[in-house]
């Protein structure tokens, strides 16, 4: 008989594990609608993360945490604004190029803080949060889905991305709303971060991201750049890694299956996914131009 | 008369302008140095000793040299086909593994035998997990930065079920491979060991260059090489002129998933005869700076892959020397030089 109590576990999993990736989404998803491609945001989830742990070390304060996250990623951010908007480097090449900053400075600054490379120390129980990221997690995609449909603001940017000359003809500047576009993405991104370490962890430990950042990409395609259907994506991949933690250990016809068979399966189920095995989707017209 | 409107005008013309963008990163490379508390001319040393100092260290040069030659072409290949290929990690990753266990499996055969199947599978490892994701993109406009990536974490766990379930070391506690018997003779002949105080570095740089080279012949003048370059420049016009735009890309890809799967020879002939697991220091991703580095021009690889060579192994002398500074520093420096030669400065208009 199928045990009621995990399965009220494995919900409740899908619904913690998920809440970084649906930021993190929200984030890709506001900077690909106006029409700029954040694939930077591996490296902000990563250094939010680290941020986030670290100054919710020094200072006993989680959301001073959260504050520093968001800085920290925001600067990846800008960062990537400057070399792709006002540089002209191409974006997706831009992207890993900072994936691959952030992978090389995040050690080196937590050797300069910790003298260690790995993680930051383990934070107390007691200034962890609990129940903040669930709050922000439904909120964000409200608000961005109203303000994509109800805003002026919100229709500019999808302009931005599907049409830019209607903006520019309408007398709104088109790089001034991707440079926003970057900057709120990056906050999400960092945001997303400190989920990862603060909430969902006690700590930075290396390479924490594990490419949530591109499995959010991922989710964002698949749920046709909009967002509600992008938190649907989410939490589907939510439930994968949620299932794989449980499945780790069990049986098939009698021979236990190789633990690395169970933790591809939520990347596996990435490429299903991007494969378009279950649906086609159109990305916005004026992307990356 | 100059109007404030025209002076902020010029101002932001200039700083458009490639060169503003190459200095101010300069300016930021050095301020995190003076930052981290060292000085910069000490890092620039400590990175050249530790690069160049020895014959030994020239060698661990050389082999850090040949794994960025082999994923950097990978790399490059694609970008000339208009692809970006991500997943060299993925695609040395399987070849390494996939060619390990075909040298396992066939030591019995002999030695001659045993490094055939090792180079053929671990070529055709590699090109398989190139194929998956190109085959993605070509049939359902997969992304393949996305799909690559995903293929990464893929390979990373089936190569290490591979190995640590099916060939594991049986003298050793560590996650690696059974060690393959065909090396130590192999080594005892190789000019390149033996020039090099017996660093890990081996004949696959030689095979490499050679690469290159035949890559650049290939692409630059032949017929079938004209084809790959418009596929990748004009592709609309390459399918007017009834070029099979797709199959091009579709091999190309598959081909340098093939490249980055040779890595199995660098490590056969040098590392340490074994897959050990983690044994790839982010080598595919330098890839990408190795290729953009070198404007993805086969012949150029060969500098841009010696150019990050002596980086990692220079900042892997920064992590004794310095306080502050690690080994990662050598990322900063690929990130870097990847900003230096993709910003063009702004070309549209300001809006």
């Amino acid at each position: 008989m199928i045990d009621i109590d995990l399965i009220i576990s494995l919900i409740e999993s899908m619904f913690r594990i998920s809440t970084p990736l649906i930021i993190a989404a929200m984030g890709t998803l506001i900077a690909e609608r106006s029409g700029v491609i954040n694939l930077a945001i591996e490296g902000q989830i990563l250094v939010g993360a680290f941020a986030g742990a670290a100054v919710t070390y020094f200072f006993a304060d989680p959301y001073l945490g959260l504050l520093a996250a968001m800085f920290a990623a925001i600067l990846v951010a800008v960062l990537l604004g400057l070399a792709c908007i006002e540089g002209g480097a191409e974006q997706v090449v831009s992207g890993m190029s900072m994936n691959i900053l952030v992978m090389g400075a995040v050690p080196i600054i937590g050797k300069i803080l910790f003298e260690n490379t790995g993680g930051t120390p383990a934070i107390e129980m007691a200034q962890r949060v609990t129940l903040s990221p669930l709050i922000i997690t439904i909120l964000v995609p409200l608000v961005i889905w109203y303000l994509l449909k109800n805003s002026a603001w919100g229709l500019r940017l999808i302009f931005s991305g599907e049409r830019s000359v209607a903006v520019l003809t309408a007398g709104y500047s088109v790089r001034w709303l991707r440079w926003q576009a970057y900057l709120l993405s990056g906050a999400l991104g960092g945001v997303a971060g400190w989920i990862l370490s603060v909430y969902l962890s006690s700590g930075f430990s290396r390479g924490m991201s594990g490419g949530r950042g591109f499995i959010a990409l991922a989710a964002m395609i698949m749920g046709r750049w909009q967002p509600i259907p992008t938190v649907v994506v989410c939490l589907f991949f939510g439930l994968s890694e949620a299932v794989q933690i449980q499945l780790q250990g069990i049986e098939v016809l009698g021979q236990k299956v190789p633990v690395q068979f169970i933790q591809i399966l939520p990347y596996v189920l990435a490429l299903v996914v991007v494969g378009g095995f279950m649906m086609r989707s159109r990305a916005p017209a004026d992307l990356g131009k | 008369m100059q109007t404030k409107l025209a002076q902020m005008n010029l101002l932001l013309d200039k700083m458009s302008s490639r060169y503003f963008w190459i200095l101010s990163l300069a300016l930021v490379l050095i301020g995190f140095i003076l930052i981290s508390g060292e000085s910069p001319a000490f890092v620039a040393k400590v990175v050249w000793q530790s690069a160049t100092g020895s014959k030994y260290d020239f060698g661990m040069t050389l082999f850090y040299a040949t794994h960025f030659i082999l994923t950097g072409l990978s790399v490059a290949l694609c970008f000339r086909v208009g692809f970006f290929n991500v997943g060299a990690e993925g695609q040395l990753n399987m070849g390494t593994a996939l060619g390990v266990a075909a040298s396992l499996l066939t030591a019995p055969l002999g030695f001659a035998v045993s490094m055939i199947a090792g180079v053929l599978f671990g070529f055709l490892g590699g090109a398989l997990w190139a194929y998956i994701p190109a085959i993605l993109k070509i049939r359902r406009g997969a992304h393949e930065v996305i799909s690559t990536i995903m293929m990464n974490f893929v390979a990373s766990g089936l190569s290490a079920y591979l190995i640590l379930y099916h060939f594991p070391n049986p003298d050793s506690q560590r996650p690696e491979s059974a060690l393959i018997p065909a090396t130590p003779w192999l080594r005892d002949h190789d000019l390149m060991a033996m020039s090099f105080d017996g660093a890990p570095v081996s004949f696959t740089f030689i095979l490499a260059i050679l690469l290159c080279l035949m890559a650049e012949f290939w692409i630059n003048k032949t017929i079938l090489g004209f084809s790959i370059r418009i596929s990748g420049v004009a592709p609309e016009a390459a399918r007017i002129g009834k070029i099979p735009v797709g199959k091009i890309q579709l091999w190309i890809f598959t081909l340098a998933g093939g490249i980055a799967g040779l890595t199995f020879l660098t490590e056969a002939l040098g590392g340490t005869a074994q897959y050990r697991l983690g044994f790839s220091a982010d080598y595919g991703f330098t890839g990408i700076a190795v290729a953009l580095v070198a404007a993805n021009r086969p012949a150029a690889i060969i500098f841009s892959g010696l150019l990050f060579g002596v980086l990692h192994k220079g900042a892997g002398g920064l992590e004794f020397e310095t306080n502050s500074l690690t080994k990662e520093f050598s990322y900063i420096m690929q990130a870097l030089l990847i900003f230096i030669f993709i910003i063009r400065g702004r070309r549209n208009d300001r809006h």
